[in-house]
C-alpha cells in the first residue's frame, strides 16, 4: 500500500520570521544557515543586517588593556560569611571591606568615583 | 600563557570559583572573572554555561551601562526563569587575568529587563564559539584567549 505523497507548500513567512523562531527555539547553526541563505539570494529584508549581527561567532577585540585582576579570595569570603544583611543590594568590596552598597547600582558606582578606590573594586549583587 | 605544540593557545589565566553564594548550592557551577565597564573599572562575576544557546546580560548592569536602550531584535526566549522578552545586542565583554593579559571580545547577549538582577551568563553560541578556553579543576584556573 503506498502512502500519499503530501504536497509541498511554498513558505510564505519571510526570511526573518523564519530566522526568529529558529532563534528563539536555540536552534543557532538552523539560523545561521538560513540567514546564509537568505544573503546568498541577495533578499533585502530590513532586519537581515541585525541578524548577521547577533548570528555572527564571537569576536576578538584585544589580548591586554586594563588592570590585571587579583585574588579574590578576601572578597568571596565576605559574600560567603557577612552578605545576608544585604540582601537585595548591591554591595562594593575590595578585600574584605565594604566599600559602598545600595539597591541602585548607579548609587554604588557614584560612591565608587566619588571616592576612587586604590583598585579595582567588586561588584556583587545579594540575592 | 598556555601554549600547544610551542604555540600561544592562550593569553590569560584567571581563578574561578565555584560555589559564590551565601547560602550553598546543590552542585558546583564555574564563576568567572569579567568586566564591562567603558566609564569605571569593576570586576563582575558571570557564569560559565556552555549547555545555553545565548549569553544573558544582567539588566541592572545593562542599564547602568545604557544598553537597555538599544535597538536590538526582539526576540522571546524559554530559560530556566521561565520565557523571557527582550533582544539581542553585540557588546564587548573583558575577561579579567590574574596572570598573563587580559581579553576583550565582542559577542552577542540577550537582554531582558525581566531578568533577575546579579545573573550573567556566558553561552556558546556568539561567545565562547569563537575563543578557547581551558579548565584546571585541580587549581580552579580557567584559561582564555582569542
Amino acid at each position: 500500500m503506498g502512502h500519499a505523497l503530501r504536497k509541498i507548500q511554498p513558505e510564505s513567512r519571510s526570511y526573518s520570521e523564519r530566522i526568529r523562531e529558529l532563534v528563539e527555539a536555540d536552534k543557532v547553526e538552523g539560523a545561521r544557515r538560513l540567514l546564509a541563505e537568505a544573503l546568498e539570494r541577495g533578499e533585502k529584508e530590513p532586519d537581515l543586517s541585525e541578524w548577521q549581527k547577533v548570528l555572527a561567532k564571537g569576536k576578538p577585540i584585544r589580548v591586554g588593556g586594563g588592570d590585571l585582576d587579583f585574588d579574590r579570595s578576601l572578597e568571596i569570603t565576605w559574600i560567603r560569611e557577612k552578605s545576608i544583611p544585604y540582601q537585595g543590594q548591591w554591595v562594593a568590596l575590595l578585600g574584605d571591606e565594604l566599600l559602598a552598597h545600595s539597591k541602585s547600582l548607579d548609587e554604588v558606582v557614584s560612591i565608587l568615583k566619588a571616592n576612587q578606590p586604590p583598585r579595582r573594586p567588586m561588584l556583587y549583587y545579594v540575592d | 600563557m598556555l601554549t600547544l605544540n610551542e604555540a600561544g593557545f592562550t593569553c590569560g589565566r584567571s581563578r574561578y570559583i565555584d560555589h559564590l553564594k551565601a547560602a550553598p548550592e546543590v552542585t558546583a557551577k564555574i564563576f568567572v572573572k569579567i568586566s564591562f565597564d567603558d566609564d569605571f573599572e569593576s570586576t563582575s562575576w558571570a557564569q560559565i554555561d556552555t549547555g545555553a544557546a545565548w549569553s544573558i546580560l544582567d539588566p541592572t548592569i545593562a542599564r547602568r551601562l545604557g544598553y537597555l536602550g538599544l535597538e536590538g531584535l526582539r526576540v522571546e526566549m524559554d530559560t530556566w526563569m521561565g520565557r523571557k522578552a527582550g533582544f539581542l545586542a553585540r557588546l564587548q565583554v573583558r575577561f579579567l587575568a590574574d596572570d598573563g593579559e587580559n581579553y576583550t571580545t565582542e559577542a552577542t547577549f540577550f537582554i531582558s529587563p525581566d531578568w533577575p538582577p546579579g545573573r550573567t551568563f556566558l553561552g556558546y553560541s556568539g561567545l565562547l564559539d569563537a575563543m578557547r578556553f581551558a579548565l584546571d579543576p585541580q587549581a580552579n584556573h580557567f584559561y582564555f584567549g582569542p
